[in-house]
C-alpha cells in the first residue's frame, strides 16, 4: 500500500499531494526530486532513499510519485498509478500541468475515491462516477498540450481530448487495431529479426455501457503449433472486462466495456511477416576523405495507401564535415536536416505512397578516415493508417440493446514503427 | 534607502491574502449562492495545495461546514482532515459535523455517509477515538456497500493510530465474516484490513475453505482484488497433491490476464506450490514463459515502460533460478529497441548474457556489438562488459569474441577502448591461452585509452611480459613519460608491472627499475605508492626468488562468476516474488527499514538543532535563552508601519559562496522561524523583507536582505530596538544562511 502520492511538475513543483498514512515525514517530494535530478544517467522507475521507496511514472512532463516503506508488489502500484492517470485523463480530457492545476479539486476527489489509506478502491471511470461532484474545466487544445498516444497524430480527432463525462457527447465507440513493428535489417536488406506487438484498443462513449460482441476473423490462427505457414498469434492476453469463453471456437469476445480508454487485447507475433518498408544503404568511400552514402527506401504496401510522419535517421562519422544532400529532382514533401552538434541526419517524408521507392544521397568530407561502423544504424519511424501487418481483422462489432439508435462505430487499423532499424 | 523601496515589494503578500480569505469566509456564512461559496472555499484549498499554511482559517471552515451542497462538503472535509492535527482544540467542533453526516437518521445519502466516515476516520487525535469507534460500528452494518467498505478501511486507520484497540476485539470476527460480503470490494477490504491488523501474527489466518471460497468468486473481483487474493493463496499450503493441482488448474486461465500484478501474483502461487518438485517446476517455467514475454512487450507497446521494467526484473529472477533455457528460444525478444529507456536496455542486456547458449552465441554477440556504437556511452560500456561475460560463459566462442572485442579498439572512441581493455584484462585471467593474440593488438591503444584503460594494459604487460619481446621498451617509454603525481592509478600499475617484469627479465629491466625508483623518490608524494615501493625494495633485497614466488605466483584459473553462486539470495527472492525485493535484487531485511530509522531530512529538526546550539551559547549572555517564536505571524500593515519607525540596528555584508534563488532563501529562513513577508527579483537583485519574534522577550526583528547575484554580494540590515537581541537574531540568520554565504 502507498504512504503518499504526489504529482510534481517537470520543475519539481507540487501540483497535487496526498498523504494517506501519515507515516512518513513531509518533504519526501524534495528528496525524490533531488535524487531524480542527481541520478547518473536515467533513473529506473523505482528507487529507494533511506528506506523510503519511490515508485514513479512520468507522463506528459508530470511525475506521478508513490512512496512506501513496505515490501509491496511493484506492478500492483504501477497499475494503481497508471489507472489513476487514465481516469484523470478520462475526466479532464487532457493530461497536462495546466489541466491538473485548473481541476485540482476534481483530481483530489478522484484520488480519494480510488485510493483509501493507500489501498486501491474503485478502479474505473464508471465506478467512481456516482461519487464525483465536480465538473471538469476543459482546457483548450493548445498546440503545446501533448496528444494522448491512443489515437495517432495523423488522423484529426477531437474525441480523445473530450472528457468522457461530457453529457452532450455522441453515442459512439472508437476501436483501434494498433500494430507496432520491430524489424532489424542487415546491410544487405536481409531481415535479421522481426516481431510485432499489437493491441485492440477501445474508447467508449456509449450510453449505459451496453455489452459488446467483438468478432475477429474466423481464420485467425491463435495456436501456432499446428498452423503451417499461416501467420498466427504467438501469444495474447485480455483485459479484465473481456469474457473469452467463445474465443477459442468462434473468435468472439464478449466485452462489458468500462467508460473511457482501455486495451481489449494484447497480442504478439515473432518471426517473419511482410514488412511495409525495406531499406537499402550503399556506401561509397571515394577516397579516405570523401564519403558518398546513398539510401534507398522501398514501400511494399498497396499503392492506394500511404505512410505519414516518415522520418529516416542516421549518424554521420565523427570526423564528417561539409555534409550535403542530393534528392532526386521531382521529389516533393521531403526535407533533409543535418545536426552538426550530434552528427545526425534526419530525412522527413510527409507522405510516402505505397509501392514506390524514394532515395537520398548524402555526401560528406572527412577530416580523418572513418569506418563504416560509425554510421552504425539507420532507423525509420512511420505510421500507416488503414493497414495492418498481421492477419487479424475485426469482422463485426455488435452493441446490445440499442433499439433504434445505432451508435457510431469507428474502427481503424494503424501500423506504426516501434524499432525499425537497418544496421550498416 | 530601504524604507523608500519598501511598499513596492509588497506585491506577493501571502499573509495579507490569508486575512482577506478569513474575511471572505465570514462573509459567505450567510450567503445562499452556492457558486459563490464554492469559489471561496476552493481558494482556500488552492492555497493549501501550494503549501501555504492556511491553518488559521480552521474555525471559519468548521463554521461553514453545515451545508447540503456536497461539492462544498467535500472541499471542507479535505481541509479539515489536513489541518486537524495543528488545531486540536477546535477539532472537536469538526467532529460533530462528521458524526452527524455519518448517521443514517440524519443523513439519507449513502455517498455522504461514506464520505463523512472516511474523513472522520482520518482524524488522528486522542479525543476522536470514541466517536470514530461508534461511527465505524454503525458503518460496518450499513445497508450500502460503499459505507461498509469505507468503515473497514477506517478500522485499519484506527488500528494504526492505537495498536491494541482492534486486535482481540470483536471487530476481528466481524471482518472475517465480511470476507463473505456480497459486494466484492467489501470482501477485499476485509482481507486487506485483517492482513494489516493481524500483521504481528503473520496476517490473516487462512484455511482450505476460505481459499476455495475466494477462488470460486475470483472473477467478481477487480484485478487489484485478484492480486490480493493470489497473495493469500500463495501463503496457503495445500494438504495433498490433488488439491494443489485443482488450485493451479483454476489459476491457469489467469495467466492470460493483461494485468501484470494478476499474472505475477498467479505465478507466485505456481512457484510456491511446486518449489520442492523439480519436475513440476520445469513445467511451470515452460508454462509462464509466453505470458511473461507478452506482458512486457505489451507494456512496451502502450508506452508503460515502468511496468515492462517490473516484468523484466521478474524474468531476470526466474532465469537466475535456472529457467534460462526456457527463454532461450525467445532470445530475440530481449534485443533492445533504439527508443527504449536506458533502464530497460540495461535489464535486457543483462538477460541476454544469462540466456545465451552455444546455439545463440553468434547472434547475441553480433547484437551486443551493435550497441557498442550506441550514442549513449553507458549502453556502450554495458554491452562491452556483457560481451566479456558471454565469453566467460561460453568458452568455445571465446576466440571469436576476443577478436570481436579487438575490433572495437579501431573505433577510436576513448571510453570504448578503455572499457574493452578492462574487459580483456579480465578475460586473459580466465583464458591465458588467448594472451598472445590480445597482446599483439593492444600496444597501439596505449595512446588513446583513458587512465583505467592504460592501467589495464600496463597490468597485462607485467603479467605476460615474458611473451612480449619489447615489453621492457614499452615500460621504459611509459616511465620516461610518467608524471608520478598526475595519476596514482597509473603510477601504481607501472610500479608493480616494472617489478614483476624485472623478476622475469632482470638483465633488460635493471636500469629501467632503478630509473623508476629514482623518479619516484624525487617526485612522488603519495604515501601509498611510496610504501609499496619500499615493500618491493625490501622484498627484492631479501631474496629475489621469494619475491618471484610472491609476485609472480601461479594463478588459479577463474571458473565462475560470483553471482552464479549466490543461491541463498535467489531462494530468499522466490519467497518474496512480486515484491520490491525482486527489483532491488536484495532480500526484504536489507531494504525495509523499521519506521523509527527512517531518516528523511525533516525541516523541523533543523530548527531544533539551531536553537539548541544557540541556547548553549546564550547561557553566559543572558538568563533567558534566545528562541525564535516559530508560530508568530505578522500582517503587512504592521510591518510597514514598524519599518518606517524603528531605526537600523545592525548592518552586515558578506559574499555568496554559491548561486541561490528566492525560494531557497525563504525556505531556509522559514526553517528557523524567520518569516518572509515580501520578496522580489529585479534584474538579478534579490530583495527580501523578513520578520521574527523572540519568544522569551517578545522583541520584534525586521530585516532587509539584498542579494546581488552577478556580484555575489549579500547585505543584511536588521531593525530592532534592542541591540543585544539583534545580535542574537543576526547569529540565527547567519546560521541559516551558512549554506550559501561565505564563512
Amino acid at each position: 500500500m502507498l504512504s503518499q502520492l504526489f504529482v510534481l511538475s517537470a520543475r519539481g513543483d507540487i501540483i497535487i499531494t496526498r498523504d494517506f498514512r501519515g507515516d512518513l515525514v513531509k518533504g519526501t517530494n524534495e528528496v525524490f526530486f533531488r535524487k531524480f535530478k542527481l541520478w547518473d544517467g536515467e533513473p529506473p522507475p523505482i528507487f529507494s532513499v533511506e528506506g523510503v521507496n519511490f515508485i514513479y511514472v512520468k507522463r506528459n512532463g508530470l511525475f506521478f510519485v508513490g512512496t512506501t516503506t513496505e515490501n509491496i508488489s511493484p506492478s500492483y502500484i504501477f497499475e494503481m498509478i497508471l489507472n489513476l492517470i487514465r481516469v484523470i485523463k478520462d475526466y479532464c480530457g487532457v493530461l497536462s500541468e495546466e489541466s491538473l492545476r485548473k481541476n485540482f479539486v476534481l483530481v483530489y476527489e478522484l484520488i480519494d475515491e480510488m485510493i483509501d489509506y493507500g489501498h486501491s478502491q474503485s478502479t474505473s471511470t464508471e465506478q467512481v462516477r456516482p461519487y464525483i461532484v465536480n465538473e471538469p474545466i476543459v482546457i483548450d487544445n493548445s498546440p503545446f498540450s501533448l496528444k494522448p498516444s491512443f489515437f495517432a497524430n495523423s488522423v484529426p480527432c477531437t474525441a480523445v481530448q473530450r472528457p468522457v463525462t461530457n453529457k452532450k457527447s455522441k453515442n459512439e465507440i472508437f476501436v483501434d487495431v494498433l500494430e507496432k513493428l520491430t524489424v532489424l535489417f542487415n546491410a544487405n536488406g536481409y531481415i535479421m529479426n522481426s516481431s510485432l506487438d499489437g493491441c485492440i484498443q477501445m474508447k467508449s462513449f456509449l450510453r449505459n455501457n451496453p455489452q459488446l460482441q467483438l468478432a475477429l476473423n474466423d481464420d485467425l490462427v491463435i495456436d501456432k503449433t499446428n498452423a503451417y505457414g499461416n501467420l498466427g498469434l504467438d501469444d495474447f492476453n485480455f483485459h479484465e472486462c473481456v469474457n473469452t469463453n467463445e474465443f477459442k471456437d468462434s473468435r468472439i469476445l464478449i466485452i462489458s466495456p468500462p467508460d473511457g480508454e482501455f486495451v481489449v487485447m494484447n497480442y504478439r507475433i515473432k518471426g517473419d511477416y511482410q514488412v511495409p518498408f525495406r531499406i537499402f544503404p550503399y556506401m561509397e568511400e571515394l577516397n579516405q576523405y570523401k564519403l558518398d552514402f546513398s539510401l534507398k527506401v522501398k514501400s511494399l504496401f498497396p499503392d492506394k495507401l500511404h505512410a505519414t510522419n516518415v522520418i529516416v535517421k542516421f549518424n554521420m562519422p565523427r570526423s564528417a564535415n561539409n555534409v550535403c544532400f542530393e534528392l532526386p529532382k521531382k521529389s516533393v514533401g521531403q526535407t533533409t536536416e543535418y545536426k552538426e552538434s550530434d552528427k545526425t541526419v534526419e530525412w522527413k517524408i510527409e507522405k510516402f505512397m505505397g509501392s514506390t521507392e524514394l532515395s537520398l544521397k548524402t555526401k560528406a568530407s572527412l577530416s580523418s578516415p572513418a569506418t563504416v561502423k560509425e554510421i552504425n544504424q539507420i532507423s525509420m519511424q512511420f505510421e500507416i493508417s488503414m493497414y495492418n501487418v498481421s492477419k487479424l481483422q475485426i469482422k463485426y462489432l455488435r452493441i446490445a440493446g440499442q433499439g433504434n439508435s445505432n451508435p457510431y462505430r469507428w474502427v481503424r487499423y494503424i501500423t506504426q514503427s516501434s524499432s525499425y532499424v537497418c544496421r550498416v | 534607502m530601504a524604507g523608500s523601496h519598501g511598499p513596492q515589494f509588497f506585491v506577493d503578500n501571502k499573509k495579507g491574502e490569508i486575512n482577506e480569505l478569513k474575511v471572505s469566509l465570514k462573509n459567505i456564512m450567510s450567503e445562499r449562492d452556492n457558486t459563490k461559496r464554492r469559489d471561496v472555499i476552493k481558494k482556500v484549498i488552492a492555497y493549501m495545495t501550494l503549501g501555504i499554511d492556511v491553518s488559521k482559517l480552521f474555525t471559519d471552515m468548521v463554521l461553514i461546514s453545515h451545508t447540503d451542497d456536497i461539492v462544498q462538503k467535500k472541499m471542507i472535509y479535505l481541509y479539515l482532515v489536513n489541518y486537524v492535527e495543528s488545531n486540536q482544540e477546535q477539532a472537536l467542533m469538526a467532529i460533530n459535523t462528521f458524526c452527524k453526516d455519518c448517521k443514517r437518521i440524519s443523513s439519507q445519502n449513502p455517498k455522504i455517509r461514506g464520505l463523512a466516515l472516511r474523513n472522520l476516520c482520518s482524524l488522528r487525535f486522542p479525543g476522536a477515538i470514541e466517536y470514530i469507534l461508534s461511527a465505524i460500528q454503525d458503518g460496518l452494518s450499513d445497508p450500502d456497500p460503499y459505507v461498509r467498505k469505507t468503515a473497514i478501511i477506517g478500522l485499519i486507520k484506527l488500528h494504526k493510530y492505537s495498536k491494541n484497540l482492534i486486535v482481540g476485539s470483536s471487530f476481528v470476527n466481524t471482518l472475517y465474516e465480511l470476507i463473505r460480503d456480497i459486494d466484492p470490494n467489501v470482501s477485499i477490504n476485509a482481507i486487506l484490513a485483517l492482513n494489516e491488523i493481524l500483521e504481528e501474527e503473520g496476517g490473516i489466518a487462512i484455511n482450505r475453505r476460505m481459499v476455495i471460497y475466494l477462488l470460486n468468486r475470483i472473477n467478481s473481483y477487480t484485478e487489484f482484488g485478484q492480486s490480493t487474493v493470489f497473495d493469500l493463496v500463495a501463503k496457503y499450503e495445500p494438504q495433498a497433491e490433488d488439491e494443489m493441482l485443482d488450485i493451479l488448474n483454476i489459476l491457469e486461465e489467469k495467466l492470460k490476464h493483461s494485468s501484470g500484478s494478476v499474472v505475477l501474483g498467479c505465478i507466485k502461487v505456481f512457484l510456491n506450490y511446486t518449489r520442492d518438485n523439480q519436475l513440476m517446476i520445469r513445467q511451470v517455467f515452460a508454462r509462464i514463459q509466453a505470458p511473461l514475454v507478452t506482458l512486457f512487450t505489451g507494456a512496451e507497446v502502450t508506452g508503460a515502460y515502468e511496468q515492462a521494467y517490473c516484468i523484466l526484473a521478474h524474468i531476470h529472477l526466474i532465469i537466475s533460478k535456472g529457467a534460462g533455457g526456457i527463454f532461450e528460444g525467445d532470445f530475440k525478444s530481449f534485443f533492445c529497441k533504439f527508443d527504449e529507456p536506458t533502464y530497460i536496455k540495461f535489464m535486457k542486456i543483462d538477460i541476454l548474457t544469462m540466456i545465451v547458449s552455444d546455439q545463440t552465441v553468434e547472434d547475441v554477440i553480433n547484437e551486443l556489438s551493435a550497441y557498442v556504437t550506441d550514442v549513449n556511452a553507458e549502453i556502450s560500456k554495458k554491452s562491452i562488459q556483457a560481451i566479456s561475460k558471454v565469453a566467460v560463459r561460453i568458452p568455445f566462442a571465446c576466440v571469436a569474441i576476443v577478436r570481436q572485442l579487438l575490433s572495437f579498439l579501431s573505433l577510436n572512441i576513448d571510453y570504448v577502448i578503455t572499457e574493452t581493455l578492462v574487459a580483456m584484462k579480465d578475460l586473459v585471467r580466465k583464458y591465458r591461452e588467448l594472451t598472445y593474440e590480445i597482446l599483439a593488438e593492444i600496444e597501439n591503444s596505449l595512446e588513446i585509452a583513458s587512465d583505467e584503460g592504460k592501467a589495464a594494459i600496463i597490468w597485462m604487460i607485467g603479467e605476460f611480459g615474458e611473451e612480449i619481446t619489447d615489453a621492457p621498451y614499452i615500460i621504459e617509454n611509459i616511465i620516461s613519460n610518467l608524471i608520478a603525481n598526475e595519476n596514482y592509478q597509473i603510477t601504481h600499475a607501472v610500479l608493480s608491472a616494472t617489478v614483476r617484469l624485472f623478476l622475469k627479465r632482470a638483465p633488460e629491466m635493471r636500469d629501467i627499475l632503478s630509473s623508476l625508483y629514482s623518479k619516484l623518490i624525487s617526485e612522488c608524494d603519495n604515501p601509498d605508492i611510496m610504501d609499496r615501493a619500499g615493500f618491493y625494495y625490501q622484498l627484492l633485497r631479501q631474496d629475489p626468488s621469494i619475491a618471484n614466488e610472491v609476485l609472480n605466483c601461479e594463478k588459479h584459473p577463474i571458473q565462475n562468476f560470483l553471482e552464479d553462486d549466490c543461491f541463498d539470495l535467489q531462494d530468499i527472492l522466490t519467497n518474496e516474488f512480486n515484491q520490491l525485493s525482486v527489483i532491488y535484487q536484495k532480500p526484504a531485511k536489507q531494504i525495509i527499514k523499521p519506521k523509527a530509522e527512517l531518516t528523511v531530512p525533516e525541516p523541523e529538526q533543523v530548527t531544533q538543532v539551531v536553537n539548541d546550539l544557540l541556547s548553549l551559547d546564550q547561557v553566559n549572555l543572558s538568563e533567558n535563552a534566545f528562541k525564535i517564536d516559530t508560530e508568530f505571524v505578522m500582517v503587512s500593515d504592521d510591518f510597514q508601519q514598524m519599518w518606517m519607525t524603528v531605526p537600523d540596528c545592525i548592518k552586515y555584508e558578506n559574499r555568496l559562496s554559491r548561486y541561490i534563488n528566492i525560494q531557497e532563501v525563504e525556505n531556509l529562513m522559514a526553517s528557523v522561524g524567520i518569516n518572509c513577508i515580501a520578496s522580489g527579483d529585479q534584474m538579478g537583485t534579490l530583495k527580501f523583507f523578513f520578520y521574527a519574534k523572540d519568544s522569551g522577550s517578545d522583541v520584534l526583528f525586521l530585516a532587509e536582505f539584498v542579494i546581488v547575484l552577478a556580484a555575489k554580494e549579500a547585505s543584511l540590515c536588521v531593525k530592532c530596538h534592542d541591540k543585544t537581541a539583534a545580535e542574537n537574531f543576526k547569529r540565527v540568520f547567519l546560521q541559516a544562511s551558512s549554506s550559501f554565504l561565505q564563512s
